[in-house]
């Protein structure tokens, strides 16, 4: 597990009103199967943004295209190649 | 004594994210007086979010105007203590209205993720036992960690609690109402049937809402524009989770209520699912309608923590869309609705049309014999049947190219189609026919020609022609030899309306 990723699980773990099961998914879990609904997703894609200093952009604030760790972790990757 | 009342359980019905956890109940008890009920009104909910006229805040009133148009009404029983809220339950339910007490989430013990949401939240109650001082109520939320996974939507399941508990929830939430809920202070809802009601059917009830509402501007468009004022406002609110309640209202009375709104359209056209060009068409819009919500809320909600405020062209370019959308909408259902009754009008006719030759006298130049008791004969083209060739197809004999097939009709009939079932085989099919009419059996009118037939089944619009015999005259009968092989011959006509024409 890399710096990155470390970063992202640890956010998912602070994410206040989260199911306590959410901080077990695994990188390539779904997460709406841990209890990740789309106003909790949001939220979660706002804590990203600020720690990573990223704007996601409206078409991927869609639970169905991030819906899980990895997914996510390829989405910051990829931002950092647009920067 | 029990005294319960039998409703579905909505297993196909909506999940709170699609409405609410109030109008749900409410629209299972409205269901328990007629099944489709609980759509009809899930579905008029969901208009009245997006297109109603304000109610001035009135949730009473706003519930019956739905209610009303299923002819039902939302009656209201003054409640001031545990004894008469047993009481009111009790006579409600013998009167057969089912009942809807408000209550606070965190009242609400039997479920745990109830404990910290501070909320109202409605119970269905369809069922008591005086003897055993029992009331069963019905919770759409029970098991759902199983029930999303295997059912469309939250189904009502029975959970049976004893007055005493129900006397105690409902003792903690009238008073708190009394302070943030007057509409629910001391009452108790139930759902009365009073009269007809004015809808009949899904069909209905989407062409009303076409009529009512394809002038009228959504309410999204509202909320767009007050979106800056929301994001002040929602300054105060540090709580990301205050902010989601707001965001969740949002998705539901928005989003939700477009997904609720194109499933009645689809059950109020039930073609459109095997429909390959009109099934396309409304299935790529529904996608764009409800993704462009879906992502709007997204975006908005993303913003609202951001704190970061729309640009107003930016405002102004979404209420343009919403617009588009739902002009769009609109022309849709009205294109649908247009294709649905023509469609419907043409089955009705096609249904009244009759088959003259299934009561024509037959003849033929000659027909062929298997064996002296086994003989194709020409009547078997007007049977009404064209499995077996032996027992249902007029064959000729072999010996020529040319032969005919002559149907009596008794009189003279207009006709407006002619359908032949040719022969199944490749090879035998017929080839060259002349279709004839004539009223004295000299003077023969073509009707249709075909040269170089390939189809099995040939159908010819006779437009109204009128004659009383009908010969199917074959130059080529096969490919492979010179026998003619027609297995039915149909003439069709529209009886009552030739009569009537001729009266």
């Amino acid at each position: 597990m890399d710096d990155r990723e470390q970063e992202i699980r640890k956010l998912l773990a602070q994410l206040p009103g989260g199911p306590p099961r959410l901080k077990n998914a695994g990188m390539d879990a779904d997460l709406r199967s841990y209890g990740m609904d789309s106003l909790l997703f949001i939220h979660f894609a706002v804590v990203l943004e600020e720690h990573f200093s990223i704007e996601v952009s409206p078409e991927f604030l869609d639970i169905d295209k991030l819906y899980s760790l990895q997914k996510w972790r390829e989405y910051i990757d990829s931002q950092d190649l647009v920067c | 004594m029990l005294v319960a009342l039998e409703m579905d359980y909505y297993s196909e019905g909506y999940r709170t994210m699609h409405s609410n956890c109030v109008d749900l109940p409410m629209a299972g008890a409205a269901g328990f007086h007629q099944y489709e009920n609980y759509f009809y009104y899930t579905f008029l909910y969901a208009v009245m979010m997006n297109w109603g006229e304000a109610a001035d805040g009135d949730w009473v009133a706003s519930r019956r105007s739905i209610l009303n148009k299923l002819g039902l009404t939302l009656k209201v029983t003054e409640v001031l203590d545990a004894a008469g809220l047993l009481y009111a339950i009790r006579m409600n339910i013998d009167q057969q209205c089912p009942v809807v007490m408000i209550a606070n989430y965190n009242d609400l013990f039997f479920l745990s993720q109830y404990r910290t949401v501070v909320d109202d939240h409605a119970v269905l109650i369809t069922e008591y036992d005086s003897a055993r001082r029992l009331i069963v109520i019905r919770e759409n939320q029970l098991n759902k960690e199983v029930t999303l996974n295997v059912m469309k939507g939250e189904p009502f399941f029975k959970l049976q609690l004893t007055e005493e508990l129900i006397a105690d929830i409902w003792n903690k939430s009238n008073a708190s109402f009394k302070e943030i809920r007057n509409y629910c202070y001391n009452k108790l809802f139930s759902v009365a049937k009073i009269g007809e009601p004015e809808v009949h059917s899904y069909l209905e009830l989407v062409e009303d809402f076409v009529e009512s509402n394809k002038n009228r501007s959504s309410h999204l468009i509202e909320a767009v524009e007050r979106f800056n004022d929301n994001v002040s406002l929602m300054e105060g609110l540090n709580d990301a989770n205050a902010i989601a309640v707001e965001f969740e209202t949002m998705r539901r009375s928005y989003h939700g209520s477009a997904i609720i709104m194109f499933d009645i359209f689809e059950k109020a056209l039930p073609w459109l699912s095997s429909h390959e060009e009109w099934g396309q068409i409304f299935g790529g819009f529904r996608d764009r309608y409800i993704k462009f919500r879906y992502h709007l809320i997204s975006s908005f909600h993303a913003d609202t923590l951001r704190r970061k405020l729309l640009p107003p062209d930016r405002i102004f370019q979404l209420t343009v869309e919403i617009s588009q959308l739902d002009t769009e909408l609109f022309s849709l259902l009205r294109k649908l609705l247009t294709h649905h009754h023509k469609e419907r009008e043409s089955h009705n006719a096609a249904q009244a049309w009759t088959n003259y030759a299934a009561c024509a006298e037959v003849s033929a130049d000659s027909e062929y014999s298997l064996d002296p008791e086994t003989v194709c004969q020409a009547s078997q083209a007007v049977n009404g049947r064209w499995e077996n060739w032996v027992m249902d197809s007029w064959h000729s004999d072999t010996a020529r190219p040319v032969h005919w097939l002559l149907l009596d009709l008794l009189k003279q009939r207009d006709i407006l189609r002619v359908v032949i079932r040719h022969s199944p085989a490749p090879g035998y099919i017929t080839m060259d026919y002349e279709l004839q009419g004539s009223n004295d059996t000299e003077q023969w009118e073509q009707i249709a020609a075909v040269r170089n037939n390939e189809s099995v089944l040939t159908v010819h619009e006779a437009d109204g022609c009128s004659f009383r015999y009908i010969r199917l005259y074959i130059t080529y009968p096969a490919q492979n030899d010179f026998q003619a092989r027609i297995y039915e011959l149909e003439v069709w006509g529209l009886p009552d309306i030739t009569q009537a024409s001729k009266i």
